[in-house]
């Protein structure tokens, strides 16, 4: 057991590698009512190849698996995890992103009950045929819904445009012909794969007794065998796939996303980007920008206008994106102010605003139990301490600034994405 | 664990309100300016935070003001409109980490709150207008902001359905107000809505945070020292009873899935008991993935992606919405319509009732857990007139009986059909 402390903010949190290989990153919160507790796995979207042994082949599984997994393993033989935590008064859910799957519930009472539901429905898997076609119904709406909706179709239309090669480009649930394909063999299959204790982390954070948890892991966790498992490396060009894309929906004023493919490292790596990242956009486009100024002065943006940087194991990725009613002006403006701050160089004075700025906004991640069990999960998966963000932060530089500009955000890299009616 | 708020007049018709409780990082100081809804007024105010966030007299340029913030950690500056019943909430909002976080001792507290002080009382009005530019871009926005509405096709239809049940009410305004109204606002009519705020508004100042607020409370105190006002009062709520028929309507649109809409009026209340045992019906016939819309409607059948029921305490209407193919809209319609009956018929478990008990008190004690949750739901005590908090709202609902929740559903009468759907 050992213990983190972050002087900074004053919190700390307990990491255990438990027995049975599961890793347990607990923070309580003093004064907070809610208990959240995170169970997350390794293995998202993007996950769509693995191999197990050595000389082993990759096996390919459907798009959109991670996903389907996500919604079975709230089924068990008895029934449904949530008339389980119904029970128990927890609130619950589950969500599937781009590199993890995780299970969640919160909870102001009763938290023991909903610990033993939430770790007996995520390792004890149940599908069959009837199930899984039952799902792939739901699903199946579930993907015409998205289908709808503007701001996921911007997003995923500008991947697509970024991206040649990698899996991220294709959408998380999968497409109605690739869930088709899923059949209980195949969940089974991807489940001992990648739901192995060795491949997860237990996050918890706020009103709970640590002694509590590691109480229920003894009892219901099994010992688990480390199972290695490979993923396909993705070769993705460095170009991009095309530099526009547009897409017809109903929309009041259009959509559009700009992004600009980076180029990754190891997971722990990108983080480190993102930080930096986030500061260099802030001031190429953030609110205290000229570039901002003048856009909104032109009436090329308005408020819902942002900025950010995603990062994963193997891809980064940043984005500035709004409303406007000439989308194609906005993107050009935005390749110019990039290129004027790659010209005349990071300010002193700029950046210590725009680091000081993000500085308070991290110290919000840190405030809400939610968001403080997310980032240990993100965190331990990225091979990072837990509030080691806020150090990289501290310590961030004018040349790490410098260094994003001209390897991460590179005009020639970039696209753009419309949505409108 | 109880956050006490405390309320104190600090001139006429403006109050200055602390909730302090340590465990947060954070401070969020907001000013309320609350009028009653009004179809000559609604979009002329809804303009006017949106107005006075881009700067005031001692802060001229809108691109140093954020400046100022990064600086003060990236506090963050929000201008908001809302609704809390009939009433038009104007709100202006900053919040900043606490003072013992920053690191050279900077008073953010007192910095925050004269910088809100400044962009209320202090904005860029000359010669009885808001600079030209200001307005025109703005007012766009204020004119997309409306037509944006469109673009969530889920909540579009939930407020095409509430459009629909309250044609002439004001308290059936949609916040923003109208386009057509919104085109007409120029820079001296919104000096005038701004002045008129000024004049007549509620004031409600609130401080919500880790921090002392006694700096926050004697700026304000101090800028409102001799202030005379005319402050009007809260509107209150009406509350109809269900038509003899329901109506119907349908809209057509490009859209992959159908949403389809039914409002219900749960009728008059005669005390708090009544109230939340309506509010309890709701949450099991369609609050929770326990209830009866989730269980039957998407689990059971699979006809609906979601299958939802949300209650509107201030005018006791209950609104079912789901996401639905279009083969399936008369099949969800009538099973929805089934599982009412299925609650005033008695026809629920006791445990799924307890369980349903648990999962309301459960998020009512989530509401101490965060800053903007505990102001929404102060700001929404106040506005209404009756104090209690969320822990106390806890113990009322978990006393409320079977019997209550039956006596609540046969007092629920639809009102509206509402069916978003393809073109033909």
């Amino acid at each position: 057991m050992e213990k983190i402390v972050s002087e900074r903010i004053g919190e700390s949190y307990v990491r255990v590698e438990h027995p049975s290989g599961l890793t347990l990153l607990l923070s309580p919160m003093a004064g907070y009512s809610t208990a959240y507790a995170l169970f997350a796995t390794k293995c998202g979207s993007i996950d769509d190849s693995f191999a197990l042994d050595a000389g082993e082949p990759f096996t390919r599984v459907p798009n959109g698996i991670a996903h389907f997994l996500e919604h079975k393993l709230f089924e068990s033989e008895d029934g449904d995890a949530f008339e389980l935590y119904a029970k128990t008064g927890a609130s619950a859910n589950a969500f599937t992103s781009f590199d993890r799957t995780a299970y969640l519930f919160s909870c102001t009472d009763r938290f023991a009950d909903s610990l033993d539901v939430l770790l007996n429905c995520v390792t004890k898997p149940y599908f069959t045929q009837k199930t899984v076609e039952k799902e792939q119904g739901i699903i199946g709406q579930e993907i015409r819904m998205y289908d709808d909706d503007p701001d996921w179709r911007v997003y995923f239309n500008l991947l697509g445009a970024l991206y040649q090669e990698h899996p991220i480009r294709i959408d998380i649930a999968g497409t109605v012909e690739s869930i088709a394909q899923i059949d209980a063999d195949t969940l089974y299959r991807c489940y001992n794969a990648f739901y192995n204790l060795h491949n997860m982390v237990l996050a918890i954070a706020g009103n709970f007794d640590v002694d509590t948890v590691i109480e229920a892991c003894d009892r219901i966790l099994k010992r688990a065998e480390p199972v290695k498992v490979r993923r396909r490396p993705v070769e993705e060009p460095r170009a991009v796939k095309r530099r526009r894309v547009e897409q017809k929906l109903e929309v009041a004023a259009p959509l559009f996303q700009i992004g600009f493919k980076g180029v990754p490292g190891g997971w722990r790596e990108n983080l480190a980007s993102q930080i930096a990242g986030e500061v260099v956009l802030d001031m190429v486009a953030g609110e205290a920008s000229q570039l901002y100024r003048e856009l909104y002065d032109a009436g090329l943006v308005n408020a819902t206008f942002d900025t950010e940087v995603m990062a994963g194991p193997n891809y980064l990725a940043s984005i500035f994106s709004g409303e406007s009613k000439d989308p194609d002006e906005v993107y050009s403006r935005i390749i110019a102010g990039v290129q004027k701050l790659a010209g005349e160089g990071v300010g002193q004075e700029a950046f210590d605003r725009a680091r000081r700025a993000a500085m308070g906004r991290y110290i919000g991640l840190y405030s809400n139990v939610e968001s403080v069990a997310g980032m240990l999960v993100l965190c331990d998966f990225a091979g990072i301490g837990g509030y080691e963000a806020l150090d990289i932060l501290a310590n961030l530089k004018t040349a790490d600034a410098e260094a994003f500009l001209k390897t991460h955000l590179d005009p020639e890299y970039s696209a753009l994405s419309i949505v409108r009616s | 664990m109880t956050n006490q708020l405390f309320r104190n007049a600090i001139g006429d018709g403006i109050s200055f309100s602390v909730l302090r409780d340590p465990k947060f990082k954070h401070n969020r100081l907001s000013v309320h300016l609350i009028a009653p809804l009004d179809p000559k007024t609604v979009t002329g105010y809804a303009i006017v935070p949106f107005l006075l966030r881009k700067g005031c007299k001692s802060r001229p340029d809108f691109t140093r003001l954020n400046a100022e913030l990064d600086s003060l950690y990236g506090a963050s500056l929000t201008a908001g409109v809302s609704k809390i019943g009939a009433n038009q909430v104007l709100t202006l909002s900053i919040s900043a980490i606490d003072d013992r976080f920053a690191l050279g001792g900077e008073p953010l507290v007192q910095r925050c709150a004269e910088l809100l002080r400044d962009l209320l009382t202090e904005p860029l009005i000359e010669n009885g207008a808001f600079p030209e530019r200001d307005l025109d871009l703005e007012r766009q926005y204020l004119i997309d902001t409306i037509e944006a509405e469109i673009n969530d096709k889920r909540s579009y239809a939930v407020a095409k359905c509430r459009q629909a049940m309250d044609e002439g009410d004001p308290a059936a305004l949609r916040k923003y107000g109208t386009i057509e109204d919104a085109k007409k606002i120029t820079a001296k009519s919104a000096a005038g809505s701004y002045r008129e705020l000024m004049e007549r508004a509620a004031v409600e100042i609130v401080f919500c945070g880790s921090g002392d607020a006694s700096p926050a409370s004697a700026v304000f105190r101090k800028a409102f020292a001799g202030a005379r006002r005319q402050a009007v009062k809260f509107a209150k709520s009406r509350v109809k009873p269900a038509p003899e028929a329901a109506r119907e309507t349908v809209e057509r649109m490009e859209v992959a899935q159908s949403k389809l809409v039914l409002g219900f009026r749960t009728g008059e209340k005669k005390d708090a008991r009544e109230a939340a045992a309506a509010r309890l019906m709701c949450a099991l016939y369609g609050g929770t993935p326990s209830s009866k819309l989730f269980m039957n409607v998407r689990e059971k059948l699979s006809l609906c992606y979601y299958c939802a029921a949300r209650f509107e305490r201030a005018s006791g209407v209950l609104m079912v919405d789901s996401g639905v193919e279009e083969k399936n809209i008369g099949k969800a319609r009538q099973e929805i319509l089934v599982q009412l009956g299925e609650i005033q018929n008695g026809n629920f478990e006791e445990e799924t009732l307890l369980n349903t008990k648990l999962q309301l008190i459960n998020s009512l004690r989530t509401v101490g857990d965060s800053l903007s949750a505990l102001e929404d739901w102060y700001l929404f005590r106040i506005v209404t007139g009756e104090m209690y908090t969320p822990v106390e709202d806890a113990e009322l609902l978990s006393s409320i009986t079977a019997e209550e929740v039956i006596q609540a559903a046969n007092k629920t009468g639809l009102d509206t059909v509402y069916l978003l759907t393809s073109k033909q």
